[in-house]
């Protein structure tokens, strides 16, 4: 079976710009599944998006849709033969035509039957009933991205494009729709991809997440590998709280030539136990809500760690973790152990 | 009663305003009746008995001056939608070789007024024009009669003031394309590749209330038009009020059929305010749409299709009113000549100073007021623009009438012209027709660059007069300019209101081209001709930076 899409060795850059907004972009998507785009402003994931959806295209590599060839140095389809929808990030829905009208905007059937059996579906499935002769002006707002998912979806498209689709909602509506949404692309068995800069998006909605920075994919793979095994800080610190052990463990207060970073997730942090990694006094305690957020100091090196213990203010701690637990990052990338180890009270191990 | 009474008050009372801004919006209310007075006159004299040239306007005149007029709007209108919307598409949708400067130069016709283009297009096709006497230079003497048509008509006529009023339509429609979000027209073209699909239904109909209003804009110059109309031998509204003026001497047909202009005027300004309720709320928040490349034949067709208009709109009369302008110049040019140039100068200055100085007070008194009455004025006094010169010349000629009998039965005059057929007069009534060219833009700026430094002057105890002189105004000098040049343009090239309302032998740049244009001199009239078009261009570019900058 061909995978829903496949990019190989995608690059892109704009003129007048250094860096390239693409860069070696190489993804693959199974049917059925949905594939996260992560990064931040710029990083070039609304870009590979522009490239998979056709309004942009690449100057090397290959993108192919369903085993199709889409795009590649000979091949270009434009945009509304790749069977490809999209849902942009302001929606663009048509404000002058109704719900019914949207939907149908796109579909190439012409019996009338046929129509009204495919807007009949769609509201059904996006729980847009009753609303098929509202103009999207008179939704709210999660109807409104309903109907956006109920256009796209109408043409039975292989592969269904997300660009940022909850960047204008507020925080409540935000979770409300990303439930319903991820509820629909299931119930329809899509393919997608969704691009966003927010990481819960990425957790409730995908099965492949890959992160981008400076228009490369760092990494692609199922979030609880990026949680667990992150292969670059980017990626560590992106996909949840980290604490920087860095200075105590190494005795570097910057990174070094060999730019090596110590980071490990606090919830791997014990307080009780044989062989302590490090001691360190507490010197400042703030209330976060669901944890507290500590300044520590091991010897002459500062840390901040945030974690449901509660700790005494100018008390002193040991600090226990697992050798297998530390993300150590240098300028090759992620590193078994670190090359300097300056705190006395790290056993030689580590 | 008492309820009653609060609610006037509510009214009246200034709601952030205090006593001090009260002078203010009194002033304004009876600088604003003065403006309105003339327009109430015209309603007013309507339910009087019709006089007996009325009677014979109505029953042999009346339906021409219909069938002609409404033949003109629809005409003109269907012409200046189908260049102005066609060409505001291909430029803000599309990049093709002359793209940039086509942008710009699209909306030089704007410069000329239509009475010249019709002067210049009936030299250019007349038999011993430059168009049949190149053909006859080629082809024969024979072959030049056998192509030879009559231009004088109606459809010539109204062709010829589509050329030149389509970029009432091209401005606003390319506005709004550009407007228009990117992602919207990405959307569209991801659902249903078809690029006719998309301006059918997703551009066009968003663009609609913006296209409607430019439309508004061009039937209501047609309806304006007199030079032009009256040139080729067309009876429109315009005329007829002219006829039953000068021809019959019967002010009270002239009002009547003013009256029923105003009332088709209304109409369609109803039905243009009843179109802007529908406008929809856009996607403009994001990205905006940027032209396309286009390759292969196509884009010089593009290039053709937008280059036509600006050479049969504004290069090809421009061109034939230089060449007659340069060849007539030391015929015409003498004392006589630069007194017109004079007066066409003093008129148009002067009413500019004026308006922009009501305007500017007009503005602010509303914006210290902030009253219902206060923002009722600044409407009011924005009316004129809406209505044909001729009409507000009627109006103007009721109340000056009015005026001079008022004066004579209090002895303070004997006879004496006040109002009517005096510089004053026509000074009156250029500012109220043309109130609202600088009204509506000055409040637009005001609005946006004085609100905080106005709140600022005023939170450090400066009063109103000192806040306006020392902050406003310094603020919006370069809107205030803008405003000036715009207003002494519209003034430069007025032709039915000026025609009505000058004193006796009073001439200016629009009236001397106009006589000449109507004692078959086309050529002498060039010179005219060409001083107003010059005048005319400076305001158009600066249209073209101020739609560039925002």
């Amino acid at each position: 079976m061909n995978p829903a899409l496949e990019i190989s060795n995608i690059s892109k850059s704009y003129p007048g710009k250094d860096n390239p907004a693409v860069y070696g972009a190489n993804l693959t998507l199974y049917k059925g599944k949905t594939l996260g785009l992560i990064g931040e402003s710029g990083c070039g994931k609304t870009t590979l998006l522009r490239i998979i959806a056709g309004f942009e295209v690449p100057e090397t590599g290959t993108v192919k849709v369903d085993g199709r060839t889409v795009t590649s140095p000979e091949i270009f389809v434009p945009p509304a033969e790749r069977n490809v929808g999209m849902i942009f990030q302001d929606l663009a829905l048509f404000p002058h035509l109704t719900v019914r009208e949207n939907i149908l905007f796109g579909v190439k059937e012409k019996d009338p039957a046929a129509r009204d059996r495919i807007t009949e579906r769609m509201v059904t499935l996006t729980n847009l009933s009753g609303l098929e002769n509202r103009r999207p002006g008179a939704l709210s707002g999660g109807q409104q991205q309903r109907l956006a998912l109920a256009r796209a979806m109408a043409v039975s498209p292989q592969l269904l494009l997300l660009d940022e689709p909850f960047s204008n909602l507020d925080v409540a509506l935000r979770q409300q729709v990303r439930g319903q949404v991820g509820d629909l692309l299931k119930a329809a068995q899509t393919s997608a991809v969704l691009v966003t800069h927010d990481i819960d998006d990425a957790v409730a909605l995908c099965d492949t997440v890959a992160v981008m920075k400076d228009g490369k994919v760092l990494q692609a793979a199922c979030f609880e590998v990026l949680y667990d095994n992150p292969s670059d800080e980017y990626v560590a610190r992106l996909t949840g709280s980290v604490a920087d052990l860095t200075a105590p463990i190494t005795g570097n207060h910057t990174p070094d030539d060999r730019g090596e970073r110590c980071l490990i997730r606090p919830e791997r942090i014990r307080f009780r136990g044989a062989d302590p990694r490090l001691r360190a006094a507490v010197i400042e305690r703030n209330f976060a809500g669901d944890a507290f957020m500590y300044r520590m100091k091991s010897g002459e090196a500062e840390f901040r760690l945030r974690t449901a213990e509660l700790l005494q203010e100018e008390s002193e701690v040991n600090l226990f973790f697992d050798e297998k637990d530390l993300f150590v990052f240098g300028k090759e990338g992620r590193k078994s152990k670190p090359d300097a180890v300056a705190n006395a009270t790290i056993p030689p191990s580590v | 009663m008492r309820a009653g009474n609060n609610t006037l008050s509510a009214l009246i009372r200034p709601r952030a305003g205090t006593a001090e801004a009260r002078p203010w919006l009194l002033i304004a209310v009876i600088l604003g009746i003065v403006l309105a007075v003339p327009l109430v006159t015209v309603v007013a004299k309507v339910f009087t008995p019709g006089t007996p040239a009325w009677q014979h306007i109505a029953q042999n005149l009346l339906w021409e001056y219909t069938v002609n007029s409404v033949f003109l709007c629809l005409t003109t209108g269907a012409i200046t939608l189908a260049v102005g919307v066609g060409c505001a598409w291909l430029v803000s949708r599309f990049r093709f070789p002359g793209r940039g400067w086509l942008e710009w130069a699209l909306i030089l016709p704007l410069a000329l007024p239509s009475y010249i283009v019709a002067y210049s297009y009936a030299g250019i096709l007349s038999f011993t024009g430059p168009l049949y006497t190149l053909i006859g230079q080629v082809g024969g003497r024979e072959a030049a009669k056998a192509l030879y048509f009559d231009s004088m008509n109606i459809f010539t006529l109204a062709v010829t003031l589509g050329l030149v009023l389509f970029p009432y339509v091209y401005l606003p429609a390319k506005a709004a394309f550009q407007l228009q979000s990117a992602s919207m027209f990405e959307a569209a073209s991801s659902l249903s590749g078809k690029s006719g699909m998309i301006f059918r239904r997703v551009a066009l109909p968003l663009a609609r209330p913006a296209i409607a209003g430019g439309l508004f804009l061009v039937l209501m110059e047609v309806l304006n038009d007199y030079g032009a109309v009256y040139y080729f031998g067309v009876s429109t509204f315009t005329t007829g009020i002219f006829k039953a003026w000068f021809s019959m001497g019967d002010l009270e047909a002239a009002i009547r059929l003013s009256a029923v202009l105003m009332l088709a005027v209304g109409l369609l300004f109803i039905a243009e305010k009843y179109k802007q309720r529908s406008r929809f709320a856009t996607n403009t928040g994001l990205k905006k749409t940027g032209p396309e490349p286009v390759k292969g034949r196509k884009k010089w067709l593009y290039t053709l299709i937008c280059t036509l208009p600006f050479l049969l709109g504004f290069a090809l009369p421009f061109l034939k009113i230089a060449v007659d302008a340069v060849a007539t110049w030391t015929k015409v040019s003498g004392p006589q000549f630069y007194m017109v140039i004079a007066n066409s100068v003093m008129l148009a200055g002067g009413a500019a100073v004026l308006i922009v100085v009501l305007s500017v007070f007009f503005i602010y008194s509303s914006r210290i007021n902030r009253s219902v009455i206060a923002k009722g004025v600044n409407r009011v006094v924005a009316l004129g623009y809406a209505l044909p010169g001729a009409v507000i010349a009627v109006g103007v000629m009721v109340v000056g009438a009015g005026l001079e009998r008022f004066t004579e039965g209090i002895g303070l005059t004997s006879g004496s012209i006040l109002v009517t057929g005096s510089v004053a007069g026509l000074i009156y009534a250029y500012v109220i027709r043309f109130m609202a060219v600088s009204v509506n833009p000055l409040e637009g700026n005001f609005k946006q660059q004085c609100a905080k430094p106005d709140e600022a002057a005023r939170s450090l105890g400066k009063g109103y007069l000192f806040t306006l002189f020392r902050v406003n105004i310094p603020v919006m000098r370069p809107a205030i300019l803008s405003a000036f040049l715009l207003v002494f343009l519209d003034v430069m090239k007025e032709l039915p209101l000026t025609l009505i309302l000058r004193p006796f032998n009073f001439d200016t740049l629009a009236t001397t081209a106009f006589a000449y244009a109507n004692d078959e001199m086309l050529r002498e009239s060039a010179p005219a001709s060409l001083l107003i078009v010059s005048a005319g261009i400076v305001p158009v570019l600066l249209i073209h930076k101020s739609i560039k900058s925002l």
